[in-house]
């Protein structure tokens, strides 16, 4: 079941780092969104950008909107804060996706890509299952995820869209002991997948590109 | 002091990423396939990636030391093994046809540079940056995962750069830069940087 609330907004690029010139001051975060860095200007813009990626204790219960990004964003003007998030949009620096609508969702799946980074730390038993950790190897993981999450976060990257990755992760879950059914259809993969990518990029565990 | 690279194909290149544990194993992750390993061969997949304070390519001699020290005594087979499976792959340390045949992807923060040192752009966690780089070679390692091989990534790098009218940062040419990339990749593969995958001319058939 979808998570509760509006249309998730996802940042799009890799980000490398910040830029200083000169010895000043940032100049903000350079993003990867394909063959050049894009530069997000401190400020409103890159603050945006990297609340667009969540709050790990929040990603797992809600949709992660325009409305959380406001909250994050400190009660920022609720027309300054649609003039930032259309920026960005124009810029190809986040999208924007409802899961009401089937059309806007498969565009997104089928024009997107994932990324992983950081290391898989394997499985653990906890008392509600097993999870996966995920972070830098020989400290203690960034992020536990279900071994489904885990799964896609590891085999995504070699597949050339998001739509690709469901559908491979749907037919592989076939064969799986005591699978769900919603796990081997891929329409719910996909749009289960759309609630997996804040749990990911919340911690920085991968990023999303558009496919070129 | 480390030992003059051997002629011939002995660097050491581990190939996929490592998923961790698994009930009585590790997995390790190359292209699209898990290869499950046992608890030793892991280890061996695991100081195949070199040391951090090691710059140089990563031999064969290396491995077996380091095996030796840990108390791996079957190294040779089990290497023979991640061979066999496609889990590491050995080059010339001096070539850079090696870029050609590998692809790598970035698994490390790209950190960027800062105000006291803007010539290092680096990779790391927030809190600890693992290893610096100049601008054009922190370009390609952060830009590789969208290239077939190593070579394409440099080969796209160096050709922005001089249209960028910089053409010396990336050392004049390609195959300067080449260079860097290559003798970077050692320090790279043992911070965990980045992960190797085969290119597809690099596969074995």
């Amino acid at each position: 079941m979808s998570l509760p609330g509006g249309a998730r907004l996802y940042p799009v690029g890799q980000r490398l780092g910040e830029l200083h010139e000169d010895g000043a001051g940032s100049r903000g975060v350079v993003v990867g969104t394909g063959e050049r860095g894009v530069l997000v200007e401190d400020g409103d813009r890159a603050d945006a950008w990297d609340a667009a990626h969540g709050l790990g204790h929040l990603v797992r219960h809600v949709a992660w909107d325009r409305s959380q990004l406001g909250g994050v964003l400190g009660g920022l003007p609720s027309p300054d804060l649609d003039r930032v998030v259309a920026d960005l949009l124009d810029r190809g620096l986040v999208a924007e996706v409802d899961p009401g609508d089937p059309a806007a969702t498969e565009r997104f799946l089928a024009t997107h890509r994932w990324f992983s980074r950081l290391g898989g730390l394997g499985q653990q038993e906890r008392p509600g299952g097993f999870v996966c950790g995920i972070g830098v190897p020989g400290a203690p993981p960034v992020r536990e995820v279900s071994p489904r999450v885990y799964e896609f976060w590891s085999l995504a990257p070699e597949l050339p869209t998001l739509a690709a990755a469901a559908d491979f992760l749907a037919a592989s879950a076939v064969d799986d002991d005591g699978v769900e059914p919603e796990e081997t259809d891929p329409a719910a993969v996909r749009l289960a997948l759309l609630d997996w990518l804040h749990d990911l990029l919340c911690v920085g565990a991968g990023w999303l590109e558009v496919v070129r | 002091m480390s030992p003059a690279p051997l002629p011939g194909p002995s660097w050491v290149l581990p190939v996929g990423r490592s998923l961790g544990p698994r009930g009585a194993g590790y997995d390790v992750l190359a292209g699209r396939q898990v290869h499950e390993l046992d608890p030793m061969s892991w280890v061996l997949w695991s100081l195949c990636h070199g040391l951090p304070g090691h710059r140089a390519p990563w031999t064969l001699a290396d491995v077996e030391l380091q095996a030796t020290a840990s108390g791996l005594a079957d190294a040779v087979p089990l290497l023979d093994g991640l061979l066999e499976r496609g889990l590491v792959t050995l080059a010339a340390p001096d070539d850079d046809a090696v870029l050609t045949r590998v692809r790598a992807v970035v698994q490390l923060p790209a950190l960027g540079n800062t105000a006291d040192d803007p010539d290092t752009f680096s990779l790391g966690t927030p809190e600890v940056p693992l290893v610096g780089l100049d601008r054009v070679t922190y370009d390609v390692v952060t830009s590789a995962h969208r290239f077939p091989d190593l070579a394409a990534a440099v080969a796209s790098a160096a050709g922005l750069w001089f249209r960028a009218g910089a053409p010396a940062l990336a050392g004049g040419d390609a195959a300067a830069l080449g260079a860097r990339v290559r003798e970077a990749l050692p320090l790279l593969l043992a911070v965990g940087a980045v992960h190797l995958e085969l290119a597809p001319a690099g596969t074995p058939s």
